[in-house]
């Protein structure tokens, strides 16, 4: 369990380790060469999991200068799975949750 | 007012072009852009600075007092030495490459710390697909900004102007800020109702109620609590072309809302491929989670960024391409660097840092 605890602890750090150097480049602080690897590791998993598919270089557009999500990953309209997995995470159900108490 | 640091940022490039010239300003760095649009062939738009980012410079000289621009011959370079921003009463001519929603967008910021309130009349196009919608920015930018800063602005659309033709009236008002309070946007909520305004101008009143019957047909999926407005616009407040489109907001029970919007335009003239785009984008941006949308992402960072010395913290969800370069933008500008803790199971990011204690030292005198 302890070890358990103790990978999950690691994890993270390489996660955070990921992302802020992606952002700041050679920012984030490593003193382990093998958490540095694995930070990499991560980093890859990270621009698939935290950005949004015109994060690359390649696909942002200077010209139009967007900050607008316009590339769409999932199709809304069809996919049935993905919207009922939506539904079930980030929407109110049930009689609990009401908008209107504080109107 | 302005930082004490007098060193010259350098960038090459258009990317993030706006959020650089008002970093400029507010940490009064002067700023160098070279090599803008260089490689023709690849652009096939023509070299050097478009229309509407003159336009938007023009505009950054207009509210601030004593600013320097100079542009090269062939409009590859600029180099502006910021002034003081001091604000006013003003007319600005939006060219009709842009809407004026990239021009409000970023002139908020500064707008908040000038020396004077801020009244401006743009003209041009008020909806289109490369930036936000003025309706999107009446229902969540003027919020959010409210909840951020504390301050009273508004944005009153008088007439409407779709492109290509654009014709649109709006008038802009902004109080100025003393200081912005610590932030924290960390609970994101659900879902709680989601609502929208359907827009037409200069086309058959009906184009609107095919727009909301087919938004509802894929939000109400979601949730029953879906309320779209409709908003035509005849001939005398239409503007120069004809047009449509729908903006859609997400209100979760955090009161943290999420706007998504799409307009027609030479690949889309069916309301129902328009509606679709509208809730497609709606629906990605709440799957992305976070207290803030992507559109807002930038404005959030930078206010804390420029806030008071206190702890700023906001969950965000996927980072845009833009947001990622305004965290080195902001660092190289300002030294500030944000701590980022993302957080595997919710699928979103927690950005928090350490304000600059930016004030504004013409309201502290006054």
């Amino acid at each position: 369990w302890k070890e358990l605890q103790l990978n999950r602890a690691k994890r993270k750090q390489w996660t955070q380790l990921g992302l802020a150097r992606y952002i700041y480049g050679s920012a984030a602080t490593a003193d382990d060469e093998q958490v540095e690897e694995n930070a990499e590791e991560e980093n890859e998993e990270d621009e698939g999991d935290f950005f949004t598919k015109k994060s690359t270089d390649a696909e942002v557009d200077d010209d139009r200068d967007l900050s607008r999500v316009l590339i769409l990953a999932t199709n809304w309209s069809r996919d049935e799975d993905a919207c009922s997995e939506l539904k079930q995470r980030r929407f109110a159900t049930g009689s609990g949750i009401d908008g209107d108490e504080d109107e | 007012m302005n930082s004490s640091k007098s060193q010259t940022v350098r960038f090459a490039g258009t990317k993030n072009l706006r959020s650089r010239l008002i970093l400029s300003v507010l940490a009064g760095r002067t700023i160098v852009i070279e090599d803008i649009r260089v490689n023709e062939s690849l652009d096939g738009g023509g070299i050097g600075l478009k229309d509407y980012e003159v336009s938007f410079l023009r505009l950054v000289d207009k509210l601030t007092n004593g600013s320097k621009v100079k542009i090269n011959e062939t409009g590859t370079s600029i180099r502006l030495v910021p002034g003081v921003p001091v604000g006013g009463e003003f007319e600005h001519e939006c060219p009709v490459g842009r809407p004026i929603g990239y021009f409000v967008e970023w002139i908020l910021p500064l707008a908040l710390f000038c020396k004077n309130t801020v009244l401006i009349k743009f003209r041009g196009v008020t909806n289109s697909e490369s930036a936000l919608a003025i309706d999107s920015i009446q229902s969540t930018t003027i919020p959010l900004l409210r909840r951020v800063a504390g301050i009273n602005l508004s944005v009153k659309l008088v007439k409407r102007g779709a492109e290509p033709g654009g014709g649109g009236l709006i008038i802009f008002t902004c109080q100025n800020a003393k200081s912005i309070p610590p932030l924290e946007l960390t609970d994101a909520g659900v879902v709680k109702r989601i609502r929208g305004v359907a827009y037409s101008t200069r086309v058959a009143p009906s184009y609107t109620n095919r727009l909301v019957g087919a938004a509802r047909g894929v939000l109400n999926r979601f949730t029953p609590d879906v309320y779209i407005y409709t908003d035509h616009h005849a001939k005398r407040t239409g503007g120069e072309s004809p047009g449509f489109g729908l903006s859609l907001l997400a209100e979760s029970t955090t009161h943290c809302l999420t706007v998504a919007d799409a307009s027609s335009g030479p690949d889309a003239n069916d309301p129902e491929k328009v509606a679709l785009d509208a809730c497609s984008r709606l629906l990605e941006e709440i799957d992305a989670g976070g207290c803030v949308d992507s559109n807002h992402q930038g404005l959030v960072i930078l206010m804390m960024a420029f806030g008071q010395e206190d702890v700023h913290s906001v969950r965000l969800g996927r980072l845009s391409g833009f947001t990622v370069q305004l965290l080195r933008d902001l660092r190289d500008f300002m030294g500030v660097e944000f701590k980022v803790a993302p957080e595997r199971d919710e699928s979103s990011v927690v950005l928090s840092c350490i304000g600059l204690g930016f004030s504004n030292y013409s309201k502290k005198l006054s």
